[in-house]
């Protein structure tokens, strides 16, 4: 493994009593695809969340490219950021949710161009070129103009990857991002993914889509009751699992 | 002849400029302490949802006391008791703009917490997650959608306020009311002048009252 794009350290979360991580740790090197899979409830989403600080941890570290997320150290101990300096680090985290969050006041263009414009202080037009690319390169370009509502479910997933991705995010994070979708729709938002991950992209995917994680994970983890049970290659996680708890989540989903 | 009363319009055309001058003196009320409730309003909404009890705790007095107590006992306790109490000497005209505002500010206060409430938590979740700051996220995403929702309530407060303007008379306020009622004292015509004034009245917020159902129909309140 190369130098980590992403580190995960002891990380540690609770709501109120109920431990939710337990001490996890990973690791995901520049250009890996990192699919995580286990059942509901397991904190797998929670852990995306914790990368880019939208939730605080109680114990652990997190770093991207080599910088901590949402604290610094100060005599020793890690207290929390400043808000300018999150935000900053947040701008580096792609990250697309299960329920697409496109916002519906603006249209497809708006959408894409708010945040290169708002926080990396792109003038318009610069903000606007590099999303049309984007949106010309996904096949939606003729529908700048629309607004989110009128997109299918799919289009408006492709949007709000090519809104992450506007930032230039040196990792993405993928929450479950074809679970809220009609089944026929799905299809369109693996492939882009696909593609995202043969340009050499940095990807932590939390997915049910076995089919994808086989074919398109350099690596595969398995979470449970908020700890990574265990990880490795596709092939060997997916097909001949070492743990017991692996091999029963695995008969259930297929 | 309405029954045994002949109506004599005549009397009103008379007093006709004094009426005028009571109607402005209600817009001007009208507006101001509309004004301040807009201002106030966003203020206190977003003071309640602040997680600082320093702010969302006096927000929630002002907004309990001043839904909680009637208007016309606000305006008399800001008339009568200010001047007493901390030696504040204002106008009737400027007292009351000021506690009408205040009035408004407590519902246009909820308005603006309910619009705001009303804005999916993912929204605000992919705006910061894309490196947006708290208030850019606020100003950029959550206002604008919420400010929408908020329009038909903002309407109907509108039309509150207006109408609250008429309690202003008990205070030596000149607007339309106090005015009606001293064309009365001098003419003993009541059916006239009362008739005419609420018509007056009528004629101002049923524009309001029509543009908000229209609202309400686009929005499918």
């Amino acid at each position: 493994m190369g130098e980590p794009m992403v580190v995960v350290e002891g990380l540690q979360k609770a709501y109120g009593p109920t431990p939710v991580l337990r001490g996890i740790d990973l690791r995901v090197a520049a250009h890996e695809v990192l699919v995580i899979v286990g059942p509901s409830g397991s904190g797998k989403s929670t852990l995306l969340r914790c990368i880019n600080f939208l939730e605080d941890y109680d114990a652990g570290r997190v770093l991207v490219g080599g910088k901590l997320v949402g604290k610094r150290q100060v005599d020793g101990r890690l207290v929390r950021d400043t808000e300018g300096n999150i935000n900053r680090m947040r701008a580096e985290i792609g990250m697309v949710f299960q329920g697409f969050y496109l916002f519906p006041h603006r249209t497809v263009l708006q959408n894409v161009v708010l945040a290169p414009m708002r926080v990396r202080g792109l003038s318009r037009a610069e903000a606007e070129a590099g999303a049309e690319a984007l949106l010309r390169r996904i096949g939606l370009l003729d529908k700048a103009g629309a607004y989110p509502e009128q997109l299918s479910g799919g289009q408006q997933q492709r949007v709000a990857i090519v809104r992450a991705l506007a930032m230039k995010p040196s990792v993405m994070l993928f929450d479950e991002v074809t679970s809220a979708l009609d089944p026929r729709l799905v299809g369109e938002v693996l492939d882009l993914m696909r593609e995202l991950a043969h340009e050499g992209r940095t990807m932590i995917v939390v997915t049910h889509e076995m089919g994808f994680a086989r074919e398109v994970a350099d690596r595969v983890a398995f979470m449970e009751h908020g700890v990574v049970v265990e990880e490795g290659p596709p092939g060997q996680l997916l097909g001949d699992p070492g743990d017991r708890r692996t091999r029963a989540f695995l008969g259930q989903t297929e | 002849m309405i029954g045994h009363y002949s109506l004599d319009l005549s009397s009103v055309w008379r007093y006709r400029e004094l009426l005028v001058s009571g109607l402005l003196v209600s817009g001007w009320v009208g507006a101001l302490a509309l004004g301040l409730g807009l201002l106030g309003g966003l203020v206190v909404g977003l003071g309640r949802l602040s997680r600082r009890r320093a702010l969302a705790w006096p927000a929630g007095f002002l907004i309990e006391v001043f839904r909680g107590t009637p208007p016309l006992v606000q305006l008399f306790w800001f008339y009568y008791c200010l001047p007493l109490l901390f030696d504040v000497r204002l106008s009737a005209l400027t007292t009351a703009v000021l506690s009408l505002g205040l009035f408004s500010s407590a519902y246009v206060g909820e308005i603006v917490r309910g619009g705001i409430q009303s804005v999916h938590k993912g929204q605000v979740q992919a705006a910061r997650a894309l490196g947006l700051s708290q208030l850019q996220a606020l100003r950029e995403i959550v206002l604008p959608q919420a400010v929408r929702r908020m329009w038909p309530p903002l309407m109907s407060q509108a039309v509150d306020v207006l109408k609250a303007t008429a309690l202003a008379s008990s205070i030596t306020v000149p607007e339309l009311m106090y005015q009606t009622y001293n064309a009365t004292s001098q003419t003993f015509r009541f059916v006239e002048f009362y008739t005419v004034s609420a018509l007056i009245y009528l004629a101002i917020c049923l524009p309001l009252v029509w543009r908000l159902r229209r609202l309400e129909w686009r929005s499918g309140v």
